[in-house]
């Protein structure tokens, strides 16, 4: 039984193949005008300019900003992320307000508890109403102080993206505009024009 | 980006609105349980002694509040109207009256004072709850 097997898969095998050579179109693969490729030497050009995009794109990829990393360092410190794709003022000015806001709050915070220990330890009635109204006041400024640095962290993660898409537009078009028309080779010891 | 800025506004003020409880056990508002304040002292008086006195003292009478609300009284002086008011008595009863003679062992001595008067209410785990002072009342000791 296994001998008559063997062959007939094998025979099975070679008629497949067959019928796949008789339903490819070779001609249509190996017809390079589809390309816009007149000859052989269209086609070593295409090759030249593909491999010099190639590493165009290397050195975008080493100069300019992943943008998951930028969100990351702006979800950890606000500003960080505009920081690292060079937009000192934007970053600066988040940071800034992001920490001016955090100590209002911090700052408004301590009052509160300060003026609501003073009541939970009251005795007068007095002493309690005033106590407790002069606790609220400063609560109710450092909860809002903190939702307004939530709605500054949140624009800064909005406008990270934003930005780093940006910086990395003009990293793309310096390096189009720094390396476009020159041969580029980019190797271990970095990169290299040919002049 | 107006949404969620929205959002976190309405959020932050219905956090700001219940964030702080009222949770003094003598605080009325807070703590229904125990009751009203007491009540306002009400006709305060004072007289002073007079020359021909040779120990000096002040008394004081007011309207005897409800057993209610009012277990006994503290009585503060002043020197003058705006400064510092320090305790100087305390009527442990829901009585209207209150002869002032001395305090800590110093008597009282020929002068001007301001007085004033507030209830307290003992309870018995929370403490004791005192209730507004009377506005000053100005008296001469002579």
């Amino acid at each position: 039984m296994p001998r008559i097997l063997l062959p007939a898969i094998l025979f099975l095998l070679m008629i497949s193949c067959l019928q796949a050579q008789n339903s490819f179109d070779l001609n249509a693969f190996s017809d390079s005008t589809k390309y816009g490729w007149q000859d052989w030497r269209d086609r070593g050009d295409y090759r030249a300019g593909l491999l010099d995009r190639q590493k165009l794109l290397q050195i975008y990829e080493m100069e300019s900003n992943p943008i998951r990393r930028s969100i990351a360092k702006s979800m950890m410190l606000p500003g960080w992320g505009q920081i690292s794709s060079r937009a000192y003022t934007k970053g600066t000015i988040i940071l800034g307000s992001e920490l001016i806001v955090l100590g209002a709050s911090l700052y408004f915070f301590d009052r509160s508890n300060y003026y609501y220990n003073k009541y939970m330890n009251a005795t007068q009635i007095d002493n309690i109403e005033n106590y407790y109204s002069d606790a609220v006041r400063p609560r109710q400024y450092s909860i809002l102080l903190l939702s307004l640095g939530g709605i500054i962290w949140i624009y800064n993660i909005f406008d990270v993206i934003e930005t780093t898409d940006e910086y990395n537009a003009m990293v793309w078009q310096e390096i189009v505009e720094k390396y476009g028309s020159q041969p580029v080779n980019i190797g271990p010891g970095g990169i290299q024009i040919r002049f | 980006m107006r949404s969620i800025v929205l959002f976190v506004l309405i959020l932050s003020l219905m956090l700001a609105s219940a964030c702080l409880k009222r949770n003094n056990p003598l605080d009325p508002s807070g703590n229904p349980g125990i009751g009203p304040a007491p009540e306002n002292v009400s006709n305060l008086v004072c007289v002073g002694s007079v020359e021909s006195n040779q120990h000096k003292f002040v008394r004081l009478t007011w309207d005897v509040n409800s057993d209610e609300t009012t277990s006994g009284y503290y009585v503060y002086r002043a020197c003058s109207y705006n400064s510092e008011f320090v305790r100087v008595g305390t009527v442990q009863t829901n009585t209207g009256q209150f002869i002032h003679t001395e305090t800590n062992g110093v008597p009282v001595v020929p002068g001007e004072y301001w007085y004033q008067v507030s209830g307290f209410k003992d309870h018995n785990d929370l403490g004791r709850l005192e209730g507004r002072r009377t506005s000053p009342v100005w008296v001469k000791v002579k």
